[in-house]
This record gives structure tokens, sequence and C-alpha cells, in this order.
């Protein structure tokens, strides 16, 4: 009978003591501004270097009259500025009227300046805020990332969707870039071996005739290179495909290559892509090898006979034409001086020896080591037309 | 309360979840900072030894003072006055560990969870709770790690299970870079955790059928050391190792950072609640621990003063003398082991030493 | 402090509830019969006086040698036809046919009345006035011979009783129909029938001064512990109250706990139920005019099975039983969860949602703790309104309840559809538990619960749980502990929790700190395929 009135008033007072103290960190939803997409500038003021932060918080429609309540549909942008990346956030919201809340932000758009000169102070509040998750996007652009901020969804309707949408589901596939999360990003960056890359987003000017008019939008496209913790350059296209093909696995992919034979061209469609990088150790000298394995189909064949013997054809075109882009983005990588092929990583890996000798000039090593290229591409399917298309001339 | 009993598998429960509730979160991540990919070795190496070694002193300890207690043995062992003295010091041991656990509860939680709820609000809350069970008794602590080892192991494994995707196997190269000293190295912050199972001292006596405790205290360091190794071994192949040291919770990003078709992610609020379950556990058996010893050591002393003046002192010392997070983290790294091990394995290897030469105890009857 | 104070308050209320001096005195033991004919009639008629339903009816019998008796009886407890029909009609019949060596005389005239005139309606003898009035209480007729010490009780209980007929409460679908009334006898026979065993034993006792209740304690020799059903029947005599109108005084008083949330005892009103239980080794306690019978050592788990799980098959059972333990979770935590998450962890709601219920919280006055509290208020009224009216209006309740409040309150922009949704699940997931009591416990804790939510978030409701599992583990009911067979663990009881195993694979009995008989049943009784298919095949073609 006591025992239990002891344990009884025990809980009582864990009650009492709860309540007496309140709710410290509750926030009701509607309290809470969402933000999706945070971008970093450094940027002159009054002649000091000052963060820029600009964030795209959700916001609400009023619901038409008698209509449902409908979902926050459309974002509202804000900037601020500070000395530190937490000042400029504080300015930011000063301008908001709610709680900023950093657990749905899609990406990171950093600007170039603040990629070349400031990267680790965002990294490290990134990886630090407890809010951020290790599954932000970071993206690179040129210029000021406040002015891609400003840009307009054209098919989702907010930006922070399309644009994640995009990296998700669409660069990778079509080779001109790949996501990169900041846990991957921050690994890179902490290596001691490797240098990192990033996302390129670039802004894009639609003429077409779209529903929406929009005047200026976004697209993700091209890689930018780090060397250490500075933004030194970006990738274009055909370089962050050959980049690509060497770092990344490509899955479901829908890249096109054109390869051209009797002055015409036709395309073969890489549809999946492995990658291998060895090092060699010859003479104490370290030479890579990069084997790339490339599956795909022709179905843009304009012409061309696809049938056994002409598909090895075809295949040994698009391995040269592939081996070329590959080495080009090698050669690439060797004027960056920056190694974000994770070859040095590769000889680190497989050999700790040989690293440890080279690792005071592990750049320099990369640069001046030969690599060499194998390519094996193979033509998987010819779509649903036999070998050849006989159209009366 | 000398009456309950608790069964071996119960025991074993115990023990897996008194060391996992902290080790799963903090182990990783100081380990790989001073291993680097080479840390998922570290647990099957000294800290599994060191764990077997304690377990091993303690069942030898057990046998020559059935029913007994550290507290009740070690005059006899050591002689009135020494004894006593090495009475108090273990249960100052188990009064400043706990309260080290209890601010890492409340470190954790302000962390993750609810940044702006004040440290002092989840010291006094999780002690009161804890008080209320060990009022219950060692039984109810034993039945309620039964309850609680499903969910805390599925939850384990299902972080494992969703990691797999993002894991890259090359990560863990170069093997043994370094050889192994840094393995050792980064042993010691472990073995201090593994320790932990001293509090056998004081609970053996419950234990049912004390020939059992060999195997059973064998099969939880073992389930630890195998849960433990995958922990390490996930956030290196997700992280990599060089991230993986630089993060204070290395399991909790992995928690936020693994998805399964993106519909099924953000897990890190539900590990974090399942996690602190273990840990009330683990508060509620470092605080029984104490209780008892304190009983034992003074004697004709009504248990709800020691349960109150002991809640009172746990609450007091969280709150006032341990610090924020970063405090925490550099106690636990550079002073807890050494403050921990000698009491883990010294203490009871000294005990069993002195009690065999001086033939102190019931000696075996074979 | 506290402590003290709550003791201060808890002695105040049983210094209030009554001291020994007041309760009235105990009527004395015995008071034999006299011969005196007038005064033992006057004595019975003193003890029945102003009580309109006591019956006195003077006659006589042997028509030879009239000796005058008076038949006593209450009209209300007793069937009027036997008593025309059969008694009466024996008493009065011409000479008697009686062996030689017998005479009749007021000293042998008891006899005689037992074991001739009456001998077909079972009668007994009592010397006692005090006895007798009980056992015409008892619906007995009590028969007064002229210059006779002993009294001759003839039993001819009958009066109004309700008919065996479905316990609403409890209904199934395969399973019997039947369930208990309110009569003690009864509900014996419905359990006697079930147990068609000599080793099926019925203890009764007599609990309540006034009541005089009768208490029967069932149990299968050799399955139930000797130790449980003393223990059982020592907690049944320390009780000494007044009254016992239901089963749920008795069962406060046997209980382990002085106070608990759940309940100690299962109680049920399905013969089969407590057939099922006693063949586990527990033991039943059935009380007079109480149709809900308990069932003693009570576990957590056997308060979330239904008799109709048996019925069924396995599979089908088992997936049913998880589906209760899945709405029993809802009904607990859904409302505390909600407010968990959309006031401390936006981060686990996906964008789009998180993003809708923002905007339909726009213009909500309330924050979403106090909508949620407030909803559930209300869920309860509605309920405890809907319970205790007639039916017919309480369907009318739930309509406007429903209806009225759910829907405007929402149109008019009073509370946001989030709560509403949450609390009409949480009632859907509430309804699904199987008994009552475990409902009232789980309605309770939500609350707590709910609170301990707003306050902490998640973190709150995980100290929650973990103060109801260490409440929970330290539950005994009679000894044994409320939450096996899951802990302590006994790995082989886990075959009847959350899952049935097929009758055939239920070779044991529960272990309940050691069942006499552990075995139910040969173990190989599993479905086999015929032994030859090749035979089998060979017979088809031909």
């Amino acid at each position: 009978m006591q025992r239990g009135q002891r344990y009884l008033g025990l809980l009582l007072s864990l009650l009492l003591l709860l309540s007496a103290g309140g709710c410290w960190s509750s926030k009701d939803v509607e309290e809470l501004g969402i933000v999706t997409l945070v971008g970093y500038d450094r940027i002159m003021q009054n002649g000091q270097e000052m963060w820029q932060e600009s964030i795209r918080i959700l916001s609400g429609l009023a619901p038409a009259q008698g209509g449902k309540p409908q979902g926050l549909s459309s974002e509202t942008l804000f900037k601020g500025t500070g000395l530190t990346l937490q000042q400029a956030g504080m300015n930011v919201n000063l301008r908001t009227s709610r709680l900023p809340f950093y657990g749905d932000i899609v990406g990171a758009i950093i600007g170039e300046r603040a990629a070349e000169e400031n990267l680790r102070d965002i990294v490290d509040l990134l990886l630090r805020h407890p809010q951020a998750r290790p599954r932000t996007y970071i993206l690179v652009c040129q210029g000021e990332a406040f002015k891609l901020m400003q840009s307009e969804p054209e098919m989702a309707k907010t930006l922070s969707k399309e644009l994640g949408e995009m990296v998700e589901q669409r660069v990778c596939r079509l080779g001109v870039s790949f996501p990169v999360t900041l846990a991957q990003f921050a690994e890179w960056l902490l290596s001691p071996d490797r240098d990192a890359l990033a996302s390129e987003v670039q802004p894009v000017y639609p003429k077409e005739n779209t529903p929406k008019t929009v005047s200026r939008s976004l697209l993700v496209s091209g890689l930018a290179v780090f060397r250490g913790p500075k933004l030194i350059g970006f990738l274009d296209k055909e370089d962050a495909l050959g980049t690509q093909l060497i770092v990344h696995t490509i899955n479901r992919a829908q890249i096109a290559i054109p390869l051209s034979e009797n002055g015409r061209y036709f395309t073969y469609q890489v549809m999946s892509g492995r990658h291998k990088v060895i090092p060699l150790l010859q003479d104490g000298q370290v030479s890579y090898r990069v084997e790339i394995d490339v599956k795909g189909a022709v179905f843009d064949s304009a012409g061309q006979e696809l049938s056994v013997q002409s598909v090895k054809n075809i295949e040994a075109l698009a391995a040269d034409k592939i081996r070329g882009i590959a080495l080009q983005a090698v050669q690439k990588a060797k004027d960056f001086h920056a190694d974000y092929l994770g070859f040095s990583q590769e000889l680190h890996r497989t050999d700790p020896a040989e690293w440890e000798k080279i690792q005071p000039h592990w750049r320099e090593n990369f640069v001046e080591a030969p690599v060499d290229v194998e390519v094996k591409a193979e033509v998987l399917t010819g779509g649903s037309v036999g070998a050849k298309l006989p159209l009366k001339p | 309360m000398t009456q309950e009993k608790i069964s071996g598998s119960q025991l074993s429960t115990v023990l897996f979840i008194l060391v996992m509730a902290t080790g799963v979160l903090f182990v990783p991540g100081i380990t790989a900072r001073m291993a680097l990919q080479s840390a998922w070795l570290v647990p099957l190496g000294l800290p599994l030894l060191t764990g077997l070694l304690s377990l091993w002193a303690i069942y030898k300890l057990g046998r020559r003072f059935p029913a007994q207690t550290v507290i009740e043995y070690s005059p006899l062992i050591l002689g009135k006055i020494v004894g006593k003295g090495v009475g108090l010091l273990y249960i100052l041991f188990f009064l400043i560990t706990n309260i080290l656990v209890i601010r890492e509860f409340s470190v954790f939680l302000t962390f993750t969870l609810l940044p702006e709820t004040p440290g002092f609000v989840l010291n006094i809350a999780v002690v009161l709770l804890a008080a209320y069970i060990v009022s219950q008794g060692v039984e109810v602590i034993a039945r309620m790690a039964q309850f609680i080892l499903p969910l805390f192991v599925a939850s384990l494994s299902l972080l494992l299970l969703l990691s797999i995707p993002e894991m890259a196997p090359r990560r863990l190269l170069p093997f043994l870079e370094g050889g192994f000293q840094p393995v050792v190295k980064a042993s010691l912050v472990p073995s201090a955790w593994y320790g932990e199972i001293v509090v056998l001292l004081l609970i053996l006596p419950h234990l049912n059928k004390p020939r059992e405790l060999p195997r059973k205290g064998v099969l939880a360091l073992v389930w630890i050391t195998v849960f433990l190794t995958l922990d390490i071994l996930a956030t290196l192949l997700v992280f990599g190792p060089y991230l993986s040291g630089q993060l204070t919770f290395p399991f909790w990003t992995l928690a936020r950072f693994v998805q399964f078709h993106k519909s099924f992610s953000r897990l890190e609020t539900l590990v974090v609640i399942l996690w602190e379950a273990g840990m009330i556990l683990k508060v509620a058996l470092l605080y029984y621990a104490a209780c008892v010893g304190s009983l034992q050591w003074l004697r004709k002393v009504s248990f709800g003063w020691v349960l109150g003046i002991l809640g009172g002192v746990q609450i007091l010392g969280a709150c006032k003398f341990v610090g924020g997070q970063i405090q925490l983290a550099a106690i636990l790294e550079h002073v807890f082991p050494f403050f921990a091990l000698p009491f883990e394995i010294g203490l009871p290897l000294l005990l069993l030493g002195v009690a065999r030469l001086s033939k102190a105890g019931r000696v075996r009857d074979k | 402090m506290g402590k003290e104070l709550l003791k201060k308050a808890l002695g105040w209320a049983n210094e209030k509830k009554g001291s020994p001096q007041e309760r009235m005195p105990q009527p004395e033991e015995k008071r034999p019969l006299s011969t005196n004919w007038d005064e033992n009639q006057k004595n019975l008629r003193e003890v029945f006086s102003q009580c309109a339903d006591a019956v006195f009816q003077e006659t006589s019998f042997n028509a030879d040698q009239p000796l005058r008796i008076l038949l006593v009886y209450l009209e209300t407890l007793t069937d009027q036809a036997q008593i025309s029909q059969t008694i009466i009609k024996s008493l009065q019949q011409g000479p008697l046919e009686l062996p030689d060596e017998v005479s009749v005389s007021p000293a042998t005239a008891p006899e005689v009345l037992q074991k001739h005139v009456l001998s077909a309606c079972h009668p007994q003898t009592s010397a006692d006035l005090l006895e007798l009035t009980k056992l015409v209480l008892g619906g007995n007729i009590g028969i007064l011979i002229e210059e006779s010490p002993l009294a001759v009780v003839v039993p001819a209980q009958g009066g109004q009783a309700r008919a065996i007929n479905e316990p609403e409460n409890e209904p199934n679908i395969r399973g019997p129909r039947d369930g208990f009334v309110e009569s003690l006898k009864t509900n014996i026979s419905l359990i006697r029938r079930r147990l068609r065993t000599s080793r099926l034993k019925v203890e009764t006792l007599e609990v309540g001064l006034l009541t005089k209740t009768a208490v029967a304690v069932c149990y299968v020799e050799g399955l139930a512990q000797p130790e449980m059903v003393e223990e059982v029947r020592r907690r049944l005599r320390r009780i000494d109250v007044d009254a016992v109108l239901g089963s749920g005084y008795i069962e406060e008083f046997i209980a382990d706990e002085a106070i608990s949330l759940f309940p100690l005892v299962l109680t049920t009103e399905r013969p089969d139920r407590v057939t099922a239980a006693l063949l586990e080794g527990r033991v039943a306690i059935l009380v007079e005019n109480s149709p809900s019978t308990m069932v003693v050592p009570c576990t957590f788990i056997s308060l979330l099975q239904a008799s109709e799980d048996y019925y069924v098959t396995a599979p089908f059972s088992t997936f049913i039983r998880l589906l209760r333990f899945v709405a029993l979770n809802i009904a607990l935590l859904l409302p505390a969860v909600t407010v968990a998450v959309f006031s401390f962890h936006q981060e686990l709601v996906p964008i789009t949602l998180l993003s809708t219920v923002a905007n339909t919280r726009q213009d909500v006055p309330l924050p979403i703790f106090i909508e949620v509290l407030l909803m559930e208020i209300t869920f309860e009224l509605l309920r405890e309104a809907g319970l205790r009216l007639p039916k017919t209006i309480g369907q009318a309740v739930s309509t406007v309840g429903g209806l009225v409040i759910g829907q405007a309150a929402v149109e008019a922009g009073y509370v946001s559809p989030l709560p509403v949704i949450v609390v009409a699940l949480t009632a859907i997931a509430s309804f699904t538990a199987p008994n009552y009591i475990v409902g009232t416990s789980i309605r309770i804790l939500r609350f707590f619960l709910l609170i301990l939510a707003a306050m902490l978030g998640g973190v709150g409701i995980m100290l929650g749980l973990m103060a109801i599992l260490a409440h929970l583990t330290a539950l005994r009911s009679f000894g044994i502990p409320y939450l096996s067979p899951f802990a302590p663990l006994s790995p082989a009881d886990l075959k009847d929790t959350f899952v049935r195993a097929p009758w055939w694979a239920m070779i044991t009995r529960p272990r309940l700190d050691g069942v006499r008989e552990p075995q139910r049943q040969d173990p190989d009784q599993g479905p086999q395929k015929p032994e030859d298919s090749g035979t089998r095949k060979g017979r088809q073609r031909s």
C-alpha cells in the first residue's frame, strides 16, 4: 500500500515538474517557415567582404473562396547579409515572420566567389547545423547564387522541387552532371587523397512559348571542380560526361553519344556504365589504367546497318569515341591540377606504401602519371526494326 | 530485495543494453578518429579482451563469495578499513559513471531532438524515472531489458540494412594502414565501455544460476562485439573513415542519411527514441548498483533515503559538474577510460589475487 | 514531504470510511428452535415482520393424526407452481402410506416429511432459527412442525431470472453463443457442461454481511496450482464488507496492487472463455448475481485475446491479433505521436504533407496540442453519452457528435482537420480492444502520453512508455508476472500471444509458474498427407 503511494507520488511529481516547466522545444507547424533552398554568396558591401544568404521559404496561397485549402504552393525569396554566415542568416530571419526550418532543404547553391574563398565555412555550418541533412545537394554556380535563387520553375510548382527532381532523376541519366550530397562532398574534402566535385547549376532563359511565362529558370549541367577547399573551375557537358564515366556508376541512362561514319552522324545511347581505376607501379613510376565498361543501344541509326558484323564496328567506334571523351576529361583534371577522379585515392587504397612516398606531392604525381583508358562498349539492342530499314531512294 | 532472481538470459540482455546504449553512439566516432578505416577491428581486440578478463575476475570472485556483493566481500579480503574503502570507491565509481551517462543522455537529446530544452529538465526526468524503476527492483530492470532488446536490435538492424545500398567496401582500404598501433590506441575508450559490465559485482547475487555466468556473459560480450563492429563498419562504409572520425555521433548522422525509396527516410527520430529507452535502462541499472552498494555499505538505512539522496546527487552532478557537449566529449575520450578501467579490471583482478593468496572465501571444492 | 502529505490525505480518507465500532453488530451465532409451537411461530414472524413478500401458510398433514405445520417462504424467490402443485399436494394427500414401524409424532414428523412425504423434493432439516431464516432468504420453503425443534427445508428456488443469451460485450461469430447470467447455479452449470470431469472443483464461500453473496471458486484439480487456489481462498476470506453487488466489488479486494491502471483480473461473460482458462490451470471466481466472471491470474496479453481467436483458423486469428495489437498502439499513441511530430519533429513529415497541414492551420486559433486534447475530450464525452443512453438515442448522439461537431468545427475553421482525423482513427482503433477494461486503461494513458508529448515530444512519449513498461513489468496477478510470457520470457508460451499456433501445435499449457500437467496433448497430431500418395493417385485413375 505504502509503496504504491510512494511511486505514484514520484510519477506525479515528474508530471508536475514537466508541466510546470512548459514546452521548450515545441514549435507548431504553422509557425515554421519551411526553407527549401539556400544560397550562399560572398559580396562586397560598403568596401567590406560580407556573406550573403538567400533562402526560399514555402509560403501558402490563401484558399480560393469556398475552396479546399491547398498545400503551400509557392516560394518566397529572402536575402540578408552579415559578417558571418549566421549573422547573414539572422538578417534573413529579420525579414520573415516565421521561424526558419532547415530540415527540408533540397540543396545549397554556393556562389562562385564563396566557393573559391570560403567554402570551408559553408561546409562547416551545414555539417554542424542540427537541422540540415547530410543528403542536402551541394550545387555551385558561376557568378552570384542569389541570381539563380531568383529563377522560377517551369514544370513543378516550386523551384526547389524542380531542382530536386532534376538533380535526382535527370542529370545523372543524361550524363551532364551527377548529384553530390553534403556527406559525399564533405568526405571528399576531408580525404587526404582526393579532390572534390559538385554539380553545377546554370541559369536558363526560356524562349519557348511555355504555358508559364518564366523569364529565368535554371538547369543543372556540368560539374564544379575543387582543389582542396577552393573552387578552381567548371567542367562543361562533355568533360562532365568523361568525369562521370570514370567516377560515377551509370544506371538507366539515356546519354546520347554522336558517332560519325562516312560523314553521317548517328547515335550510340549509353544505358549503363561501370568503371574501374587500376594503379600500376613500374620502376617506381605510377601509372593508371582506367577500365570503362558501357552498355547501350542504337535507336537513332541514321541508316546504319545493325547486323552482327556492323555492330562490332559500331561498338569499336563508340569505344573509341568514349575513350576520347574520358582521356579528355583526364587531361582536364591534369590541367586543373586536381585529382577529383580519385586516382590517388585508388593508389592509397591498393598500395599504402607507395602512397606514403608520394603523399607530400600527390597532386603532382597525379599530373605526371600516364593514364591509359580502356573502353569496352556494347550494343545490346537496336530497337524494334531489323538490321536495316530499307527506305527506297 | 535479495530474494529477487534474474535468469541468465535476462542477465545477458541487461549487459547488452548496458554497453550498447551509449556505445552505439559514441564509439564509432571516437574509434574512427584514431584508427581511421581500421576502426572496425577495434572492438574485436582489446575491448573484448577487457570484457572477458573483467567477466572472469567477477565470476571467480562470485564463486568464492556466493550471494555476496563486492561491498560485502571486499572487507573480508582486504581487511575492514581498506575493504570498506574499496566499497566506497565502487559506490562513487557507479555514481560518477551514472552522472556521465545521464549527461550523455541529456546532451545527446538537446543536441538532436530538443535543442531548446534545458538540460536539467532531461536530467531530472530521467533520474526520476530511473528512481521509479530502481524502486521496483532488479527483476523489473531485467524484464524491461527483455522487452526493450527486440526494439533496440530491430532499429539497429533496420539502419544497418538500409545503409547497405550506400556502402562502398573500398572505403575500408587500405587494410590496417599504419599497423596495429592505431587500433590499439583507439581501443582505450571502447574498453572502458566494455568494462561497464563490472556492475555484475553488485547484481551477481541475484542471478538464479550463478554457474551460467561465464556462458551468458560471454554471449552478451560476443553480441555486443558483433553489433558494435557492424555499427562501426556501417558508418565507415557509408561515410568513409575521414568523415566518420569528424562526426560527433556518426551513427545518428547515418540514420539521417539512409533512406529507402525516398519515402521511407529520416529515421533518426525513431532511432533516437528507441535508443533513449536503452539509455533509461542503463541509467536505472547503474543507479541500482549505486543504491544497493550504499545500502550494504551503510547498513540499516532505509532504501527510500538512499534512493532519494543518490538521485539528488546524480541530478546535481549531471547539472553542475559535467558541462556541455564539448566538455563531455573530452571527458569521455580523455578522462573516463583512465578513471574507469582501474575499477573495471584493475580492482577486480586485485581483489581476486589477494583473495587467492590469503585464501579468503570459499575455496572451490574440487 | 509530498509523501507525508499524500499519506495524510489517504489516512484521512480511511478514517472517514468508518471505524470498526460503527459497523453493525454481528448477530448471535445460534438461536435453536424450541419445541414450543407458538414461540417458534412468533419468532419466525418477527424475523420476517414488514416483509411484504414473506408468506406464512398454515396447514396440517397426516389426515389421521393431524399435525399443524407452518410453511414460510418468500413468494418473490420461490416457484409458486412447485409449491402449490408438489409440496402442498403431497402434504395434504390422504392417509399416509407409511411403513409399519414408523409412526407420526412431533418427534418423528421431520424425518417422515424428509424421507417419505417430500422425498422427491430433496428436503433437509434445520434446528436453528437463523439458519432457517437464511435458507428461506435463499429461496427455500421452511416448514415448521408443531412441537418439533427441527424444521424441514424444501428447496423451491424460482422467481424471475434472465434467460441465457449471447453476451453483448463479447459477441463472436463461430463460437458458442451462451453467456453467463445472474444465477450462480446456471453459471456453474454452463461451465460444468463443458468440463465433464470430476476434477472440476467448485467451492463456494459467502461474502458480504448483508448480501450473503455466494462466491464460487472453480478450478481443475491437478492443473491449477494448489498454492494458487489457496491464495484465492485466503484473499476471498479476508474480505469483510456489507455488500457485494457485483464481481467488481471483489476484484478490487483481491488484486495484488493497491492501485493499478490495468485490470489485474480478467473478467468475461463467456463460459467458453472461462473453461479455456480453467484448462490452462487458472482459477475462476464466479459471483452470485453477476454475469461477469473473474479469472485469475491474468496476464496482459490475455486481455488482448478474444475467445473467437480460437474458433477461427490459425493464420486468420494471427492476422487479427496482430491487427489488434497495431490498433492498440494506435489507440494509445496516435494523438501523442501527432502532437510530437507536428510540434517537435517536423523533419519526420514529408514536405508535401507538412505544407498541407501548415496551410490548413493558418487560420486556426489553437495550438495543435490543445486541439487534439479538446477533440479527445469531446470524443470521450460523446462515447460516454452514447454508452449511457438508450440505444436509439445513443445513435442520434453519435450522429450529432460526428457530423455536427466534427464537420462544422472544421468548416467553420475552429479546428483544423488533422485532429479530427486523428481522433477518429484513434477512436476506431480503440474499439478493437476485446476487453472493455483494458480499453479504459488505454484511454487514461492516452491522455498521460499526450501531455508528455506536448512537453518533450518523442522523448516525452518514450519517458512515459518506459514508466508504463516499468509499471507493467512490476505488476503481478496472483504472483504471476503481468507481462509473461514476454518478460520474463518463456519462448514456448509465445505460441499463443501475438500469433496463435494451430491447435495441433499447442502441445503445452502456458507455464504460469509451473502448471502441474504441462503437456496438453499428443505432440504428433499435425494434419498429414495420406501416407502413400501413390496409391491415392492410382485410385483416382482407376
